[in-house]
């Protein structure tokens, strides 16, 4: 189902007025003094089957999930030396959280405020991604991927685009010094389009009815410095939230606040055939108001070291070591479990990775990647409902995809 | 004919409208800024249209290697990273010919691309700068 709303009516307009070549098509019609105005559309569909041993990852993916399927339409226009304009649509079924909606993924006007030939400032309204890490503000593009799935730890598929895309606005500047290397700097200010979901509810307080929300937009920054022509990259994100729990008739939970602060490091050094990428990232969680309980505040925490090959244009392989854990003051949950009765690795996760890639041409790919759990926090509540009493830490996921990409 | 370029010389070599350089030297500094899509604009503020032969041409391997200093699935991934990001201020061209590159120049003030340098050793116009780039 379509939902109706100003950015996909926008986006709708967009895509109405923009050939599917228009980049190509276009050449020969440009002028001398200003460049037509120029659009492209890209869109990709990934499909994945997820097979795993004992819980549900993804849908019922102890008989074989098909229940992962990303599909994705990108249009960018450029209407002036000054202006683009950017917008995609995606449709994400993604186990039990996500039923392949079609949703508007981003919808922004950028404009240039100032721009010179190795410095510009500019600003982008709309709905804008927060470019937490690496992968954020392309996390949910396959081909952008160094696996299928990124690592678990930072970019959980559960709930990672609660907060990525927002309605806001972004001030960006950057610069490209004498040597090529480049800085970008950006303030976001944008309030993320959905957290009021049972992921998200659990993930900050527990598998309760009511209503969560962002009382006013994230404000973030990011530094990202690009070094030795794209070779390494250095990404420091740092954010703040603040939302408001109103309970239902139901929940064992009174009404309250939520402060989120996050703090994301990320490396990456692409030499081409070798690529090694390692991120961290702290998000300290605040409760307000929780009366007559009294929540006390926790840092949820995630790292990962992942290393790429690159034999041939054809393959891609790589491994990585992905840890995170619900709380650091209680790293391994026995806290949590002895005062609510849990499991303790509910309360953490570790993924050891294997995979690889095969282009079969530029645009198809197909994929397989093995996944060794120990700790179950990366499984969902709604996918396991006994998700606090899971019998053994200790469980395993293939996944294979196919991908094309236009 | 701004250097000696030999008819046989399969080579690639910049080609850019004169009108966009006038004011700043071309180094393989910033053309490779340029393909990494962060220089989008000329110094006199003209957006920067880089354009790209297609995948299967064979200039287009040896621009990617030879003067990026990447390999063409790490140009595409760039290019795809700002498109699905919306960071994308300016986009890549894709010319079907060595001749459409050329023309797209001579008519987009903006626009800089790669021929070899055996096309480029006929060109005799004075719209358009040829410029080596040493790998």
């Amino acid at each position: 189902m379509i939902r109706c709303n100003p950015y996909l009516l926008a986006m709708v307009a967009i895509l109405a007025h923009t050939p599917a070549t228009a980049a190509t098509a276009t050449q020969s019609d440009v002028q001398t003094t200003s460049p037509e105005p120029a659009a492209q559309v890209h869109g990709f569909i990934a499909q994945s089957v997820v097979f795993s041993d004992r819980y549900n990852f993804y849908g019922n993916s102890t008989h074989g999930s098909t229940r992962y399927r990303v599909m994705g339409l990108t249009a960018n226009a450029t209407l002036s030396d000054n202006v683009t304009v950017s917008g995609s649509l995606q449709s994400r079924l993604v186990g039990p959280s996500e039923n392949g909606d079609v949703k508007v993924n981003h919808a922004l006007l950028n404009v240039a405020l100032y721009k010179e030939a190795y410095s510009s400032v500019g600003i982008q309204l709309g709905r804008v991604k927060s470019p937490l890490g690496l992968y954020a503000d392309t996390w949910d593009i396959p081909s952008l991927r160094p696996g299928i799935l990124l690592p678990q730890s930072l970019y959980n598929d559960k709930d990672s685009a609660d907060i990525i895309n927002g309605d806001g606005g972004l001030v960006y500047g950057e610069m490209t010094d004498e040597a090529g290397n480049y800085t970008r700097v950006s303030f976001t200010y944008a309030k993320p389009i959905d957290v009021n979901n049972i992921n998200s509810k659990i993930f900050y307080l527990g598998p309760f009815d009511g209503d969560l929300k962002y009382t006013k937009p994230i404000e973030g920054i990011r530094i990202l410095h690009v070094r030795n022509n794209g070779q390494t990259t250095y990404a420091l994100w740092v954010s703040h939230g603040d939302m408001r729990f109103d309970r239902a008739p139901t929940d064992a939970i009174t009404s309250g606040n939520i402060a989120a602060d996050t703090y994301w490091l990320s490396f990456r050094h692409d030499a081409g055939k070798w690529v090694a990428s390692a991120e961290a990232a702290l998000n300290r969680t605040t409760y307000t108001h929780f009366n007559p309980v009294s929540l006390a505040p926790r840092t949820q925490a995630g790292w990962y070291v992942e290393l790429g090959y690159r034999p041939s244009s054809a393959w891609e392989l790589f491994t990585r070591y992905d840890w995170s854990t619900a709380n650091l003051a209680d790293k391994k949950g026995e806290h949590m479990a002895s005062v609510y009765g849990t499991k303790s690795y509910s309360y953490w996760a570790t993924d050891t990775v294997v995979g690889a890639r095969y282009h079969i041409n530029e645009d198809a790919s197909v994929a397989a990647e093995f996944h060794s759990f120990y700790g179950t926090a990366n499984l969902t509540y709604l996918g396991n409902p006994n998700y606090f009493a899971l019998p053994t830490p200790n469980w395993n996921a293939l996944i294979v995809q196919f991908a094309y990409r236009f | 004919m701004p250097m000696a370029l030999a008819a046989d010389d399969q080579h690639p070599v910049i080609l850019v409208n004169r009108e966009a350089t006038t004011s700043r030297a071309i180094d393989r500094t910033l053309v490779r800024s340029i393909y990494a899509g962060h220089v989008t604009h000329w110094a006199n503020g003209t957006l920067v249209r880089p354009i790209i032969l297609p995948t299967r041409h064979a200039l287009y391997f040896s621009f990617c290697t030879t003067i990026l200093g990447i390999y063409p699935y790490q140009l595409e991934r760039r290019w795809d990273q700002l498109r699905y990001s919306g960071n994308i201020t300016t986009d890549l061209i894709t010319a079907q010919s060595e001749d459409e590159v050329i023309d797209t120049v001579k008519k987009d003030k903006g626009a800089v691309g790669y021929i070899s340098a055996a096309t480029a050793a006929h060109i005799n116009d004075a719209e358009l700068m040829i410029i080596e780039v040493q790998p």
